[in-house]
């Protein structure tokens, strides 16, 4: 058992505890501060798996970006001090038996399953051979999203603009 | 190699931090008193708790911020292989840059980035 | 990390999706809900890069999948946020089960 596997368990540890925590506590800024642990805890997995680009843009836009943008919104519609009202017993009944039996089937046929591990060295995950595929055309490149993401996030901007103007003159 | 050190700065870190937190609350003198939870010196007195709703304005900075945040990380790998593709990479990129440009004008057209 | 076998890797982006799961089903506030569908979108993510890394370490389309859900899901919450926003000025409540009303 080597360091870099010690420091996994430690940090998966980290990000399923803070999870848990973010889903189970009653107060709803605490719950988005501990997605942004949880999250921060993602990123150093991807930096184990020698995905250096994928972890930078999981700080640069979950953690930089979405969460900033979960906390305005807690801001604009809560008095953020206040608890959550307890889950209805009912409802926590199913939810975690929903869950308990979906982990139980989809842990079994992860274990049913015999994945080919291949243990060759591959190529490089850096944002040069990254940038390489996104923008080539023809073998197997991605350049047909890479442009569509553009119309995508145009789309958004433009409808969050009309809801949220609307909102400002009221 | 590298990780065993990696391993220890995280045991550090963690050490260090709780220690120093740790200490001063065991060691400091406390002793409260009304007039030290003050505003410091000057100012009106506060009112209320600090957890006040804000205004819908922050949405909309916050909202451009994160699109084009997205835009800069799909900016980052072109500009990595810029060189080596050259013109046809510059054709993509224009496209992708433009579409986004005009996300920008509306929200300048809408009035979405200046304050209130 | 070459020590850590794939099924933890496994486990870890399992338990983190029904975890996920268990919030969407249980939170009855908007923004709760929405935390819980991000929990949702990173455990798969977690999923896609091991595949990439242990089975194809000779492709990147893991990655790719990874890039662009994260761009999908910064859309997704700004719009869900939008539309968040606007319900409450509505019904001045974020709370799923109160918000029945439709326009016409």
């Amino acid at each position: 058992m080597s360091a870099s596997t010690i420091i996994f368990y430690i940090v998966s540890a980290l990000v399923l505890v803070f999870g848990a925590m973010s889903v189970f506590t009653r107060k709803i800024f605490r719950a988005a501060i501990y997605l942004l642990f949880s999250l921060i805890g993602i990123a150093g997995i991807y930096i184990l798996m020698n995905m250096d680009f994928i972890a930078a843009l999981q700080v640069l836009i979950y953690v930089g970006g979405i969460i900033v943008l979960i906390i305005f919104s807690i801001f604009l519609t809560h008095q953020a001090g206040d608890k959550l009202p307890k889950p209805l017993f009912k409802r926590i009944v199913a939810g975690a038996s929903m869950a308990a039996f979906g982990l139980i089937v989809v842990l079994g046929v992860f274990y049913k399953t015999a994945f080919k591990v291949t243990t060759e060295a591959g190529i490089d995950h850096s944002a040069r051979s990254i940038g390489r595929q996104m923008l080539d055309y023809h073998h197997h490149g991605y350049v047909y999203p890479f442009e569509i993401v553009s119309f995508l996030l145009l789309a958004a901007l433009v409808g969050c603009i009309v809801i949220a103007v609307k909102i400002q003159k009221k | 190699m590298g990780s065993v050190s990696i391993l220890l700065l995280m045991f550090c870190g963690f050490a260090f931090a709780a220690l120093a937190i740790g200490l001063g609350n065991k060691l400091s003198l406390k002793r409260y008193n009304p007039e030290k939870g003050e505003a410091y010196e000057c100012g009106m007195e506060t009112q209320g708790t600090t957890w006040v709703q804000f205004h819908v304005g922050y949405y909309l900075f916050a909202l451009v911020f994160l699109l084009f945040d997205v835009e800069i990380a799909f900016l980052y790998p072109w500009a990595v292989v810029f060189k080596e593709i050259g013109m046809v990479a510059f054709i993509e990129i224009v496209f992708f840059v433009l579409v986004l440009f005009l996300g920008l004008l509306y929200a300048h057209k809408k009035k979405a980035l200046s304050w209130m | 990390m070459e020590q850590v076998p794939l099924a933890h890797l496994l486990i870890l982006s399992s338990a983190l999706f029904f975890l996920g799961i268990y919030g969407f089903f249980t939170r009855r506030n908007m923004i709760t809900m929405l935390m819980s569908v991000e929990l949702i979108l990173n455990s798969v993510n977690i999923n896609f890069i091991a595949f990439n890394k242990y089975l194809f370490p000779n492709q990147l389309e893991g990655i790719f999948f990874t890039l662009f859900i994260i761009a999908v899901a910064a859309a997704e919450v700004s719009l869900a946020i939008a539309i968040i926003i606007n319900l409450f000025r509505k019904f001045n409540t974020v709370d799923v089960e109160e918000v029945d009303t439709m326009k016409f």
